[in-house]
């Protein structure tokens, strides 16, 4: 992964954000983050609420521009959004008024070019829903499905136009412990299977520690990149390891100087 | 009882319980009329006994009343008056509910023009639209028009208004074209709020109708009915009250009821 021969997956290089509020202070949220991802990489972002690492993952997603600096995805400057990245949002994304297959398939039937390059978006469609282990469910409403099964939909649809990266920003947050458990376990099965580049943006440090190759650990507003912390062990991995254990106290004390008023 | 039949008469016998649990009082009190009209308890200068009700209804489909004409004419003229006023309530109020949705700046402009309106009857407006358009087809439309309008505009505003944001960053995301984000995300997400809309201002509409007729027109149901209290027939005034509630309540059920089922009970929760 350090070998210079394989270019990152996606580059972030020296990016300020800085957005003007109603009353027209400049509130900065991003100061200068250096970053690099290889492909096939597993990052947590990890931070205090609201300290900017969903800002972080807007402008790797394209929904943001930055300020200052560059993002740049397999080499190329991101300027908008595209189907090479998908994107998981917390909850309210599944279109409610099309069943799982039917928002599965959005992303392979919504635009001409999309269309020529999955000529089976059936055979694909069904591909995504098999792999989220929602086999059986093709015809269900969202309304009628629970939290977690939502969210496999949610993944079933970002990862059917085969994106190169995947960027979630706290896919699990609302889901209950026992089901983001098993959520998390199963999105580990999917990215060794897919080999997708994953962005996971969390503020759980138990989570960022069981899922990430690298957490990205950053201040408070406006953030910075605090530390970069790795972790070679691996999956799937026993919350209780005492490794693991010296890294969440290491990860609680980084936090805890971070904490914020709200 | 066979255990073969039951199939079929057992979904009968189920929607008959089910009519006499929702309508019981309203069959109980026309079993009521309907003896009291046998034992010629009801004065029928006050209100029609049964028999004078059917006759009534007879004579007015077949056009023997005379001045008041036939009443298939009356309910033709007056759905026609009301599909015009009402569509015309419906496209115009879904363009204004959808451009106040899309701009703050025009949301902000109309909104204290729509709070002052929304309260005032359809109806207060007669005086007004019978000068302006006379009396006739085109002020019965316009008075429909203007009854309908305000719960559409609401609803189309409300619906629009609340589409979440991430709807529109997915599809960004997953590159639809604008053809798509309009015919398979946009109408979708505002149907629910934007179809509650029509439905109320539906009943709104009809509502108007018969006033309208009353005041702005020499046809319809609305001017048939009103003609019945001039000519001392409350028989004819019941058989075009009975008539517009029927009207409604059918295209209430089967258009409206219908479309529900079809497009949003499925997956709305």
């Amino acid at each position: 992964m350090d070998s210079p021969a394989s270019p990152p997956m996606i580059e972030i290089e020296n990016v300020t954000k800085v957005f003007s509020t109603q009353d027209n202070r400049n509130l900065k949220t991003i100061d200068d983050i250096q970053l690099s991802i290889a492909q096939g990489e597993f990052i947590c972002l990890l931070g205090p609420s609201g300290c900017g690492k969903s800002t972080l993952l807007n402008l790797i997603a394209g929904f943001e521009t930055p300020s200052a600096g560059i993002v740049a995805c397999a080499g190329k400057p991101v300027v908008a959004p595209g189907p090479d990245r998908g994107v998981v949002f917390q909850e309210h994304t599944l279109f409610e008024w099309m069943t799982v297959s039917n928002n599965v398939s959005f992303g392979l039937t919504c635009n001409p070019d999309i269309r020529a390059r999955f000529p089976d978006a059936a055979g694909r469609t069904q591909a995504c829903i098999d792999l989220v282990g929602l086999r059986g469910f093709e015809n269900t409403f969202p309304n009628f499905l629970s939290g977690g099964m939502k969210q496999r939909a949610a993944i079933a649809r970002s990862l059917a136009p085969d994106p190169a990266i995947l960027l979630m920003d706290e896919p699990f947050g609302a889901l209950d412990a026992q089901t983001r458990f098993i959520m998390q376990n199963e999105l580990l099965k999917i990215w060794q299977t897919t080999q997708k580049t994953i962005v996971f943006v969390t503020h759980s440090i138990e989570e960022a520690v069981f899922l990430a190759d690298r957490i990205v650990v950053m201040t408070k507003r406006p953030a910075r990149i605090k530390e970069i912390v790795k972790l070679d062990m691996p999956r799937p991995r026993n919350i209780n390891d005492p490794m693991l254990s010296d890294i969440k106290s290491r990860l609680y004390d980084s936090m805890a100087s971070e904490s914020v008023m709200i | 009882m066979s255990a073969v039949a039951p199939a079929v008469a057992s979904r009968f016998e189920l929607g008959m319980t089910r009519a006499l649990y929702e309508w019981w009082l309203l069959i109980a009190l026309a079993v009521v009329w309907i003896a009291a009209s046998a034992l010629n308890l009801i004065p029928n200068s006050v209100f029609p006994d049964a028999q004078t009700l059917a006759r009534a209804t007879v004579d007015l489909v077949t056009g023997k009343v005379g001045v008041l004409g036939k009443l298939t004419d009356h309910v033709w003229i007056s759905f026609a008056r009301f599909a015009a006023g009402y569509s015309i309530a419906a496209g115009i109020g879904i363009l204004i509910g959808l451009l106040m949705a899309t701009s703050s700046l025009i949301a902000a402009l109309i909104l204290p023009i729509l709070r002052l309106l929304y309260p005032i009857p359809g109806l207060a407006w007669t005086p007004l639209v019978i000068m302006w358009a006379g009396i006739g087809e085109n002020a019965v439309i316009v008075l429909i028009f203007l009854s309908a309008v305000w719960p559409i505009v609401y609803g189309a505003y409300d619906g629009f208004r609340n589409i979440p944001r991430n709807y529109m960053l997915v599809c960004r995301q997953l590159g639809a074209t604008w053809n798509v984000r309009v015919r398979r995300v946009l109408l979708p997400a505002a149907l629910p709020m934007l179809f509650s809309g029509l439905r109320l201002g539906h009943g709104m509409g009809w509502r108007a109708i018969v006033g309208a007729e009353m005041i702005a027109a020499v046809t319809g149901v609305g001017y048939m009915l009103n003609m019945g209290g001039e000519l001392r027939r409350p028989d004819v005034v019941v058989v075009g009250m009975i008539v517009i509630a029927i009207m409604s309540a059918l295209l209430d059920r089967f258009v409206f009821g219908t479309l529900e089922d079809r497009l949003i009970s499925r997956w709305k929760r």
